[in-house]
C-alpha cells in the first residue's frame, strides 16, 4: 500500500507555522478533484494542484517544492496509481487518510540529498511503469506524460538546478524609497489598521448623509440629521525604541513604526518611549522609560496604570544584541526579567529585530527569540508580528 | 449523470482574427493559468490571481466567459471594479433612496407606494431591477445562474479586491460560501424578505484580482483557489505575434530580447520601485509597428543607451536614470 502521502503533506503543512496552514475544508477538495477525473499524471501535475488549492501565497511555493521533492517517490507512486487505477475508480484516492490526525506520522521516507549535478538534474526516484497517456481527456487538451526514469538505488534525490530568475518586485526586501525604509509607510500604517478592538462610541461630529436619506426616506419627511457614530479602538499600542549605539543606524524606522501607527488614526496614543540598551530598573522594582531627548521619563506602571490587560499590546524594538553579537549572560537573565514583567501586564508582546535573522544565532537575540515572537524588518514581519500582538499565531 | 462542465482551454482569443468577434485583444494564457481555471470551475471555488500590474490578471475573466459563452458572453460575464471607498454590499444591491425621497415629497392625490421591491420574470427568477432597487454585480450573477438551459456557469470579475478595506473581503465571506443573500429593506408581492440565491450546480465561477497592495484575511484566502501569473511563464512573443502579425519574426524577436533586458536591469539595479510589464510592452511594439515600414528585420532599439520610444515603457524618474547612466551590464546577445 502507498504511504498517505495527502495526509503527509497536510500535516507537515499544518505543524509548520509558516504556511497559512490548509483546512481540513481544503483537504477534502483534493479528493472532491481527484474524483471528477481531473488528469494527474506527473509530479509537476501534483504539485500544481497542491500549489493552487492549499497555498495562498506565492512566496512559499519554493518551500512547498522543496518538501514535495522530499517526497517525490511517494507522489510518483501515488500519481501512478492514480493513472493506472483510472480516474473514475477511487482505489488510491480511498486508500488516503480521509481524516487526517494532528500529528505527523514519524515514519517518513529516508532522503540523502545529493548536490546537484549541472548534467543530470533530473531527480532519480525508483523505478516506475512507463506511462504515456497523450490523448485528449474530457477536461482539457492539455497533454502529460511521465518518460521512463532512470533507476537507481532507492531513495537518492537530486535536486535540479535552480532557474535564475527576476525576483518581482513585491519580493525584494528592500525597496530604495525616499527613506530607504524596509517597508513603506503606508504598508506600516496598512499594517497598523489591522490591530484593532473597535467598538462604537458617541456620535461624531461627521454627517452620516446615507443614513439621513434612509431614515428619511422610511419617514417620507425629514426630520433630523444623522451622524456617524465615533468608533474607537480599544487596544493601547505602546512602542518601545532602544537608544543603544548599536541601534544609532536604524533608529529612524523605529520613529518611522511610531509615526506611521499614529497617521493609521487608530494608534492615536502611539508614541514612542525609549530605553538605553534595557529599561533601567528603579529602587521600586518597576522600569523607566524616556521621550527621546532623556527630558522626561515614564514608568511602566505608570504607562500602564488603569489600562484593560486585554487591551495592551507591546511592540519592542531593539537588535537584542545582535547587531553586536552580544553574549553577555547578564544583560540576557535582565531582558528575560524585564519581559517576565511585560508578561503578568499583557500577553500580547512582539518584538521588531533590525538585524537579519542569520544574525541572531549565537547571540542574546536567538535566546530571547525563544521567550517571545521576534521578527525582523520586512513587511510581512511587520504584519506577523501585529498578528502575533492580535493573539494569532504568526505564519 | 450531469453533463461534463465545459472547461476553459485558453484557445478563444489566440489571435486579432478569432478575438476580434468578440470585440476583445487577444489573449494567450499560460498552460498553467488555464489549469488554476479549471480546478477553479471543477471545484466551484474563486480563484484568487495575483502578479504584477499589468501582467493580465483582470482580462482573465473576460476571456474565459468569452470562450464559455461565445460571443453573447456579456451577458453572462459581470464586473465590479473595487474602489477605496467600496462596501461589500455595493456588489450584492443598491438602493435608490434619493428617488425613493423625491417620490415621497410629490404632491399627489394617488395613494403613494414606496415599497422597495423586486418584481420576478416568468421563470419565477427575480429581475436584476425593481423599484428603488437594482442587483449588483454579484447579485446578478446569482440571479442567471438560475436561468433554465444555462451552459455554464457565469463569470464574475472581482478587480483589486485589496484596493478596499481590509474588511471588505471578510463582508464577502458568507455570501461567496452559501451563494445567497437577503434583502431586509426590499419584499416580494407575498410580503416576504426577498433571498437571492444561487443555483448550486452553476454557482458562479468567480476571478478576484489582486496586487498584494494589502495582505487579504486568512479566512477569505481560505475559500479561494490561488495562481500568481510568474512573468517567467508569460509567452511574450506569442502575445506580441498575436497583436500586430505583420512584424517580422526577427523584430519581435529582437524587441522582446531587449525588453528581457531592461526588466532585469531595471531588477537588478532596485532603485525603482516599478517594473515594465507586459501591457507596456504592447504599448512599446504598437509605436514600433507604426513608425517601422513593413518587412523590417532590425531597428536600433536604444538610442544614447535609452530605449526608443521610452515614454511608453520607462513610467518614473528612476527608472530613465538607469538608462541615461553609463551602462556596465552586458547587453543581450
Amino acid at each position: 500500500m502507498t504511504e498517505p502521502i495527502l495526509y503527509h503533506l497536510y500535516n507537515e503543512m499544518r505543524e509548520d507555522k509558516q504556511w497559512i496552514s490548509p483546512g481540513l475544508d481544503e483537504y477534502y477538495l483534493l479528493f472532491d478533484l481527484f474524483e471528477t477525473g481531473y488528469p494527474v499524471k506527473t509530479f509537476d501535475d501534483f504539485a500544481f494542484i497542491i500549489e493552487t488549492i492549499w497555498l495562498k501565497s506565492h512566496h512559499q511555493k519554493q518551500k512547498l517544492r522543496d518538501l514535495l521533492e522530499l517526497r517525490r517517490k511517494m507522489i510518483l507512486q501515488f500519481v501512478a496509481s492514480l493513472a493506472t487505477d483510472g480516474p473514475a475508480q477511487k482505489t488510491q484516492v480511498d486508500e488516503q487518510v480521509k481524516e487526517p490526525a494532528t500529528t505527523t506520522d514519524p515514519k517518513l521516507p529516508d532522503v540523502v540529498l545529493k548536490p546537484a549535478d549541472e548534467n543530470n538534474a533530473k531527480p532519480v526516484t525508483d523505478k516506475l511503469p512507463d506511462i504515456s497517456l497523450e490523448e485528449d481527456t474530457a477536461y482539457g487538451n492539455t497533454r502529460f506524460s511521465i518518460s521512463q526514469h532512470n533507476s537507481s538505488k532507492a531513495s537518492v534525490l537530486k535536486f535540479e538546478t535552480a532557474k535564475e530568475t527576476i525576483l518581482p518586485l513585491q519580493q525584494i526586501p528592500y525597496l530604495f524609497t525616499n527613506d530607504y525604509f524596509p517597508i513603506q509607510s503606508r504598508h506600516m500604517q496598512q499594517a497598523w489598521r489591522t490591530l484593532k478592538n473597535k467598538q462604537e462610541g458617541e456620535d461624531g461630529p461627521d454627517l452620516d448623509i446615507d443614513k439621513t436619506i434612509d431614515h428619511t426616506a422610511k419617514q417620507g419627511y425629514f426630520s433630523s440629521l444623522e451622524y456617524e457614530k465615533r468608533i474607537l479602538n480599544q487596544l493601547q499600542l505602546f512602542i518601545f525604541l532602544d537608544q543603544s549605539e548599536s541601534m544609532i543606524a536604524v533608529e529612524e524606522f523605529g520613529k518611522e513604526l511610531c509615526s506611521s501607527a499614529f497617521a493609521s488614526d487608530l494608534h492615536a496614543h502611539a508614541i514612542p518611549w525609549y530605553f538605553y540598551q534595557l529599561p533601567q530598573k528603579n529602587e521600586n522594582g518597576d522600569y523607566l522609560f524616556t521621550n527621546e531627548d532623556w527630558t522626561e521619563s515614564a514608568s511602566l506602571r505608570t504607562l500602564l496604570f488603569n489600562l484593560n490587560k486585554k487591551n495592551i499590546v507591546i511592540l519592542i524594538y531593539s537588535d537584542a544584541g545582535a547587531l553586536r553579537n552580544c553574549n553577555e549572560t547578564a544583560r540576557l537573565k535582565e531582558t528575560i526579567d524585564f519581559i517576565k514583567v511585560l508578561n503578568k501586564r499583557t500577553a500580547y508582546i512582539a518584538w521588531l529585530n533590525p538585524a537579519p535573522k542569520n544574525r541572531w544565532k549565537g547571540n542574546n537575540a536567538e535566546r530571547i527569540s525563544a521567550e517571545l515572537p521576534m521578527f525582523e524588518t520586512e513587511r510581512r514581519d511587520l504584519e506577523n508580528a501585529v498578528a502575533a500582538l492580535k493573539g494569532k499565531l504568526a505564519y | 449523470m450531469p453533463a461534463p462542465i465545459p472547461l476553459y482551454q485558453g484557445t478563444a482569443l489566440l489571435n486579432k482574427e478569432a478575438s476580434k468577434k468578440y470585440g476583445l485583444d487577444t489573449y494567450l494564457p499560460s498552460p498553467n493559468l488555464v489549469k488554476a481555471v479549471q480546478l477553479a470551475q471543477l471545484l466551484k471555488r474563486p480563484l484568487l490571481i495575483k502578479g504584477e500590474p499589468g501582467c493580465g490578471k483582470s482580462r482573465l475573466a473576460e476571456a474565459v466567459a468569452a470562450e464559455l459563452f461565445g460571443e453573447n458572453f456579456r451577458d453572462y460575464y459581470f464586473e465590479w471594479h473595487v474602489k477605496s471607498s467600496s462596501k461589500a454590499q455595493h456588489g450584492l444591491y443598491s438602493i435608490n433612496h434619493l428617488q425613493r425621497l423625491s417620490d415621497a415629497n410629490i404632491k399627489s392625490d394617488n395613494a403613494k407606494n414606496l415599497e422597495i421591491s423586486l418584481d420576478k420574470d416568468a421563470n419565477g427568477n427575480y429581475n436584476s431591477r425593481g423599484k428603488y432597487i437594482e442587483l449588483g454585480a454579484l447579485g446578478q450573477a446569482f440571479q442567471l445562474s438560475n436561468q433554465p438551459g444555462l451552459i455554464s456557469a457565469p463569470v464574475v470579475l472581482i478587480d483589486e479586491v485589496d484596493k478596499a478595506d481590509i474588511d471588505f473581503p471578510n463582508d464577502l465571506l458568507l455570501e461567496l460560501d452559501r451563494m445567497e443573500f437577503s434583502i431586509p429593506e426590499a419584499k416580494d408581492a407575498d410580503g416576504n424578505t426577498i433571498t437571492i440565491r444561487a443555483n448550486k450546480e452553476f454557482r458562479p465561477l468567480f476571478i478576484i484580482t489582486s496586487n498584494d497592495e494589502k495582505p487579504l484575511p486568512p479566512a477569505f484566502l481560505r475559500r479561494c483557489m490561488f495562481h500568481y501569473i510568474d512573468f517567467e511563464e508569460i509567452q511574450l512573443p506569442e502575445i506580441v505575434k498575436s497583436n500586430y502579425a505583420d512584424l517580422t519574426d526577427a523584430l519581435i524577436k529582437d524587441s522582446v530580447t531587449n525588453f528581457k533586458y531592461w526588466r532585469k536591469k531595471i531588477a537588478e539595479r532596485g532603485t525603482s520601485n516599478k517594473n515594465i510589464s507586459t501591457s507596456e510592452l504592447l504599448d512599446w511594439i504598437k509605436l514600433i509597428n507604426f513608425y517601422t515600414p513593413l518587412g523590417t528585420e532590425k531597428i536600433n532599439m536604444e538610442e544614447d543607451g535609452v530605449p526608443i520610444y521610452h515614454q511608453a515603457l520607462l513610467k518614473d524618474v528612476e527608472s530613465i536614470q538607469i538608462f541615461a547612466k553609463k551602462d556596465t551590464m552586458d547587453k543581450p546577445a
